[in-house]
């Protein structure tokens, strides 16, 4: 595959590996932010060819694993109802809410499909006029943009029975909450090169500035992530900080601007909960008033159940990068794929679920 | 003259009806107008509730599978096909040389007659490349949703040949992996079929009887220790089920598997692992590593075994697991998933 | 987060001003991806995220990346 198999290659690995060893002296921690980026460094194992100096914290963005249980409850509810078809990526189909999964509920009736993309779900409300479609629509700024293509399209075709359940976050806001935290422990950032597509390197400049901290906008092959790491190193070893791009070829500075506006124009910032972090201010975007008639929340109303809520697990100091999965006692042993504790165990991209499956 | 005014019932009809399930003419009419004239042989035309023959003293392998893909219809097959395969193989990689099959047939009603033919006719097909006939069979009828189009279960029988044991206990230290072809492609190709996720791609499943091959080798090669056909579960499955069995570690090697590219580019897009994926022409085979070159050979000379490689290796390091050597040296866990593997965005 | 798969523009469809189409090959399979929000000609090669093209790769810049690389790979 071209732009694929020429940042796997085995020499190219090996010398960097080579590059980074040589030119770390310090202990660093670096953290990258997307967890695409971290199952790659899992699945490649990654860390372990790195000098023991470099620790690698696996930072928050994966939006299966931090849309709070409140909306995964949401989800559940409506996909209960006999006129609603629930619609959503296959990522979202295991992860637990308070009493049960997706895959649950479709088990006792309910009308849940699995899609590839949110305009395949426009489509289905084309066809199926009787039945409301909604698309359970998570993501950061990087699937934001198709989420509000499929909106788009249903206006352009008229469709009255398509609608949004968002669960959609920021990364910057992310960023500066776990840089704040008084027992932040990163160094430097690996930022998430398909969200940077999208926005653009800027907001990462004030981020760098502010808190003194480099940030290396980089991609999801092995070569893309050591390149990333080496250059992070680099800047840190040499005491500078500043936003570099080793995913040009990706990543234009300024992102998409067209995509971009599309999101303005529908979705405004919020105030999101981060399930396992918690409350980041501005970290989401919500569906503005002048489009409420596709936002799931405005079209139905919501009866919630109390839950229970876990709270032994650590995946919020884990996501901050304060602590690690192997400090969890329950790794492994009472918290597994099976049976999660927390988000980070419940996505195959989640940091635990890939620390399991790579064990 | 007289005449009735009573309406009479269609007798003609282009697609499965209840009556189809209900043991009157109905039933007897489909069994003896599709399912007869392609199955003919005289074990099945005893017209019995079952049918008798002889056995061999000996060993005899047994094995039953079912079948409920979908869509029914797919590139390089249909469930048909893939019913026959199926059992054959597992027959086969029991170290069988497969004789006889039964057929059970649940219908969903408003299946067309056409397509129930097609899939009859597509039976008869693979059940006469593999060289076994289809001896005793079963239709059932039910209400329209109660099963998708249609479900096949298909069981069969077949004679163990003296000094043939295969068993995942066989397996021992240093014995290496073969695999007898491209990983990954039937799945990928059912998936490209559903609407859903809908590709398009010039893959065709790979379902095809194996006994053939199987025998081949079993009569060239002396030692063979585990024959096993990858369904589901993938190549990762099936290597995990060997080690847990054979109480051995499984070491692949990355830089060696055979997976084309279409496979690892559907596999990029939809964010699987082809390790996971199922196979249906697909058999691993596992013999002392002094073997391994002469059973390539043998394999080679079968359409079904050209692209044969060696995967892996076995290891007696007292670990039960399936680990990977990566392109870049280091090793990797391959577990067993918990669940179905499900396309991700993440 | 976002799983973004390089794929080569085979043909565009423009048919509708709101949302132009492409058929995009993934080494060997094919699907139509959303194109609406980049500006790309069919050859080039997108990034596709469930179903929408969030970037166009740019050939120029993959080149001065490996040519870094390679220089990396002669000092080391």
């Amino acid at each position: 595959m071209k732009y694929v198999d020429e940042y796997r290659n085995k020499e190219q690995v090996q010398s960097l590996v080579r590059a980074i060893r040589k030119i770390v002296t310090h202990p660093w921690h670096i953290m990258e932010i997307c967890g695409g980026q971290t199952h790659s460094i899992a699945r490649y194992r990654l860390e372990e060819m790195l000098p023991e100096k470099v620790k690698l914290l696996h930072g928050p963005g994966c939006p299966v694993c931090v849309t709070p249980i409140e909306i995964i409850d949401q989800a559940l509810e409506l996909a209960k109802r006999p006129d609603v078809i629930l619609a959503s990526f296959g990522d979202m189909m295991r992860v637990p809410g308070s009493r049960e999964d997706l895959m649950q509920v479709k088990a006792h009736g309910a009308d849940v499909r699995m899609m590839y993309s949110p305009l395949d779900a426009v489509e289905l409300a084309g066809t199926e006029p009787d039945k409301e479609i909604v698309f359970f629509a998570i993501g950061f700024e990087t699937t934001a943009p198709v989420h509000m293509m499929a909106l788009k399209e249903a206006q352009r075709r008229g469709l009255t029975n398509f609608s949004l359940l968002t669960s959609l976050f920021t990364v910057p806001p992310a960023i500066e909450a776990i840089l704040s935290d008084p027992e932040c422990k990163v160094n430097g950032f690996l930022t998430a090169g398909h969200v940077c597509a999208v926005t653009g390197n800027k907001e990462y400049y004030r981020l760098a500035e502010k808190y003194k901290t480099p940030m290396v906008v980089t991609g999801f092959e092995p070569v893309d992530l050591l390149y990333g790491i080496y250059r992070c190193l680099l800047q840190l070893e040499t005491g500078t900080y500043t936003v570099e791009n080793t995913y040009k070829r990706a990543v234009p500075e300024n992102g998409n601007p067209a995509a971009r506006n599309l999101i303005n124009e529908i979705l405004e910032p919020c105030d999101q909960e981060w399930r396992g972090i918690g409350i980041i201010p501005n970290s989401g975007l919500q569906i503005r008033q002048t489009f409420d008639r596709y936002s799931s929340r405005t079209k139905f109303n919501f009866h919630p159940d109390k839950k229970d809520i876990v709270s032994e697990c650590i995946a919020g100091k884990i996501m901050r990068g304060t602590k690690q999965t192997t400090d969890c006692p329950f790794f492994g042993t009472r918290c597994t794929p099976e049976h999660p504790f927390g988000a980070p165990m419940v996505s195959t991209e989640g940091v635990c679920a890939a620390y399991y499956k790579y064990r | 003259m007289i005449t009735t005014n009573c309406p009479l019932p269609f007798n003609d009809t282009d697609c499965v009806l209840m009556a189809h399930g209900g043991g009157g003419r109905m039933t007897h009419k489909l069994i003896s107008s599709i399912f007869y004239p392609a199955f003919r042989n005289p074990l099945l035309e005893q017209d019995h509730d079952g049918c008798v023959f002889p056995v061999e003293t000996g060993r005899m392998a047994y094995s039953t599978d079912s079948f409920v893909v979908d869509p029914i219809f797919f590139p390089g097959g249909d469930i048909g096909d893939l019913a026959v395969n199926g059992t054959v193989n597992d027959l086969a990689c029991c170290g069988a040389h497969p004789l006889y099959l039964t057929a059970g047939f649940i219908l969903e009603e408003g299946l067309p007659l056409s397509d129930l033919t097609r899939i009859v006719q597509s039976m008869k097909k693979a059940a006469d490349r593999a060289g076994v006939q289809i001896v005793a069979g079963d239709t059932k009828v039910v209400e329209r949703g109660k099963c998708d189009k249609l479900f096949i279960n298909t069981s069969g029988i077949g004679v163990v040949p003296k000094d043939i044991h295969i068993a995942p206990n066989r397996v021992k230290d240093n014995d290496v992996v073969i695999c007898s072809g491209p990983i990954g492609v039937h799945g990928i190709t059912i998936l490209s079929a559903r609407e859903s996720l809908g590709f398009e791609t010039n893959l065709k499943s790979d379902t095809i009887s194996l006994n053939n091959m199987i025998s081949g080798l079993l009569t060239n090669i002396e030692d063979v220790h585990v024959l096993r056909d990858p369904t589901r579960g993938g190549v990762s499955g099936t290597l995990n089920e060997i080690a847990q069995a054979a109480g051995m570690e499984i070491i692949l090697d990355e830089a060696s598997l055979p997976i084309p590219d279409a496979v690892r580019g559907a596999s990029e897009i939809l964010g699987l692992d082809p390790l996971y994926v199922a196979n249906e022409g697909l058999v691993l085979v596992i013999l002392p590593a002094a073997e391994a070159e002469k059973a390539l050979t043998v394999m080679h000379r079968y359409p079904e075994g050209k692209d044969a490689v060696i995967i892996g290796r076995v290891s007696d390091t007292g670990n039960t697991i399936v680990k990977m050597k990566t392109i870049y040296g280091n090793y990797l866990i391959i577990d067993m998933l918990s669940g179905e593997q499900l396309p991700r965005i993440c | 987060m976002c799983l973004a798969i390089p794929g080569k523009i085979l043909h565009i469809d423009r048919s509708i001003p709101e949302l132009t189409m492409a058929k995009v090959d993934f080494s060997g399979i094919v699907k139509n991806i959303c194109i609406q929000w980049v500006d790309a000609s069919e050859g080039d090669y997108i990034l596709a995220h469930a179903g929408m093209a969030i970037s166009v790769l740019n050939a120029k810049e993959a080149e001065e990346t490996l040519e870094d690389l390679k220089k990396l790979t002669i000092d080391n």
